[in-house]
């Protein structure tokens, strides 16, 4: 089945946007994936780019600075609300789980 | 030995997998990707070794149509700035990257995401160019088919005709084929993106090579097979293209075009290079070499009358009794290299005035394939839209037509030599308007070649 834009995430949108619940900028975001997940999930530029695009374009972040080259963004109401879905989902998921097995 | 070198890419922008493929075999080879241009892509000399290439696709309204380093693409290149990607050249919204580390952390590392921008870049560019392309050569094709079955036999065999049919389907296949590529492409691709694996894509640049080239050899046969001056509208046409791509090139090199100057000159080359062959048909140059014929002043029942008196190699006097001395001369050439058209004229000094009056038309030509598009303008006039066949024998030729008016013979014929075709029309005797055996000789003798 084809997904819908954002009405699930993949990993690497998930925690890009869990790294935006503070204001930080590209770079920033890209060493804390790596922290969040232990080294566990990279996050290509290229990707990171066109997902802060696709996120800004969707409401889900705002941009908040720029500074040179850089560019800060912090995640809103309505990403943080996306998130909060995807975790729900991800959950029950890992009860579904634990209760089968 | 040379610093720079150029390559035709034959691969589509949305080929990722082919165009990162190919750039990584120059690399190996020595030869650095330096700068995309339209057509050919520009290479610089490097110390053979191995390079990695990745493609991002921005939309349409990040600049990625911007030759200019806009502040959003200096975002991505931040970006990259800690991982050893940098940015080499971009094609519309395809951003080359290049990284030399040995083995570099991958530039996309969603497919899910690299899928749907690949599919974002297709839909605002890719996908409407090519239907605005698809939709003008089918009308064209559409245009050259009907008139070549439509038409009556001798207009089927109209040799710019087939060419330009012939080329306006092998521009269709080739675009219906990339789409019809990528779309299967994309809907597998989005599937396996779910698993986390990026299907790699696909085209086939020798296929492609091999229909550009036979574009190129039609267009070359079909402007040859034009009149002179839409010989040089042709060439014209095909100069300001170079100039304007050369331009638009140097502007985007020196970064000095805006991003929406480049969609305009972009667009415009598109619909220029399609409809070229069409402006040459249409606009054809209608200003003929002016040519200065030998006169003479008659005086004539009180009045005077200022005569052309050019040679022309079949005159009324050779069929019949007239005077000469009123007689009006004319014969226009026409270059149209290989070939050479003349056309001839005589009469009365009255002008058409019922008096007798010759007409014709020779299309000399050097090579046979040029024999159906002359029969072609010769036996489609007007005026008379039916036509019989005469017995050639007589006329010492291939073939003679006779064209006529409702159903009936007219004093008109079309007859083909060797290397020739002549369109006749004649009028000498009201009362006996058909031509004697011995008339038919004359004119075999002053104008078979």
């Amino acid at each position: 089945m084809p997904r819908q834009r954002f009405q699930t995430l993949t990993e690497q949108m998930f925690y890009i946007l869990m790294a935006l619940k503070e204001e930080c900028c590209g770079t920033d975001i890209m060493e804390r994936v790596r922290t969040i997940t232990e080294g566990t999930v990279q996050i290509g530029p290229g990707t990171l780019y066109n997902l802060l695009d696709q996120f800004q374009e969707e409401g889900m972040i705002r941009q908040t600075r720029v500074e040179g080259r850089r560019r800060s963004y912090i995640l809103t109401d309505h990403g943080l609300a996306v998130l909060e879905q995807e975790y729900r989902r991800i959950q029950t998921q890992a009860e579904l789980y634990r209760r089968y097995f | 030995m040379a610093q720079y070198t150029y390559r035709m890419n034959h691969r589509p922008i949305t080929d990722f997998t082919g165009i990162t493929g190919w750039l990584e075999k120059m690399a190996a080879k020595g030869w650095m990707l330096d700068f995309c241009g339209t057509l050919f892509w520009k290479f610089r000399k490097i110390e053979p070794r191995q390079v990695h290439f990745s493609a991002i696709y921005l939309p349409i309204d990040c600049n990625g149509f911007s030759p200019v380093r806009t502040p959003e693409a200096e975002e991505l290149e931040e970006l990259c700035a800690g991982t050893g990607w940098y940015w080499v050249s971009s094609m519309y919204q395809l951003q080359i990257f290049a990284n030399e580390e040995a083995d570099p952390a991958p530039l996309d590392s969603d497919p899910v995401v690299q899928v749907e921008s690949l599919h974002r870049a297709m839909m605002q560019n890719v996908l409407p160019s090519n239907i605005i392309l698809l939709v003008i050569a089918g009308v064209m094709a559409l245009f050259c088919w009907s008139s070549i079955f439509t038409g009556n036999f001798y207009s089927n065999i109209g040799f710019g005709h087939w060419l330009a049919a012939f080329n306006f389907t092998i521009v269709i296949l080739m675009v219906l084929g990339e789409l019809a590529i990528y779309y299967i492409w994309h809907k597998r691709a989005k599937e396996d993106a779910q698993s986390g694996f990026l299907r790699p894509t696909r085209s086939f640049p020798g296929l492609m090579m091999v229909f550009l080239a036979v574009l190129l050899v039609v267009y070359v046969l079909w402007v040859c097979a034009l009149p002179w001056q839409s010989q040089l509208t042709a060439l014209s046409n095909l100069f300001i293209f170079i100039l304007v791509r050369g331009f638009a090139n140097l502007g985007r090199k020196n970064e000095k075009m805006s991003s929406w100057a480049n969609i305009a000159v972009i667009a415009f080359l598109g619909l220029w290079v399609v409809l070229f062959p069409v402006i040459s048909i249409s606009i054809r140059n209608q200003i003929e070499a002016s040519t200065h014929h030998p006169q003479s002043v008659v005086l004539y029942e009180g009045r005077e009358y200022t005569l052309n008196r050019d040679e022309i190699p079949l005159k009324t006097e050779d069929l019949m009794e007239i005077d000469p001395d009123l007689q009006n001369y004319t014969c226009e050439i026409e270059s149209f290299f290989p070939c050479r058209i003349t056309r001839n004229t005589q009469h009365h000094l009255w002008g058409n005035t019922g008096t007798p009056m010759l007409y014709y038309t020779i299309w000399d030509y050097p090579l046979p394939l040029y024999r159906d598009y002359f029969l072609d303008q010769a036996i489609n006039e007007e005026f008379y839209p039916t036509h019989g066949e005469l017995d050639p024998e007589v006329w010492e030729a291939e073939a003679v037509y006779r064209l006529q008016q409702n159903g009936q013979p007219q004093n008109v014929y079309v007859i083909c030599w060797e290397g020739r075709i002549v369109s006749l029309h004649i009028r000498l005797e009201t009362e006996n308007p058909e031509l004697t055996a011995e008339q038919i000789a004359t004119i075999v003798e002053k104008l078979k070649p």
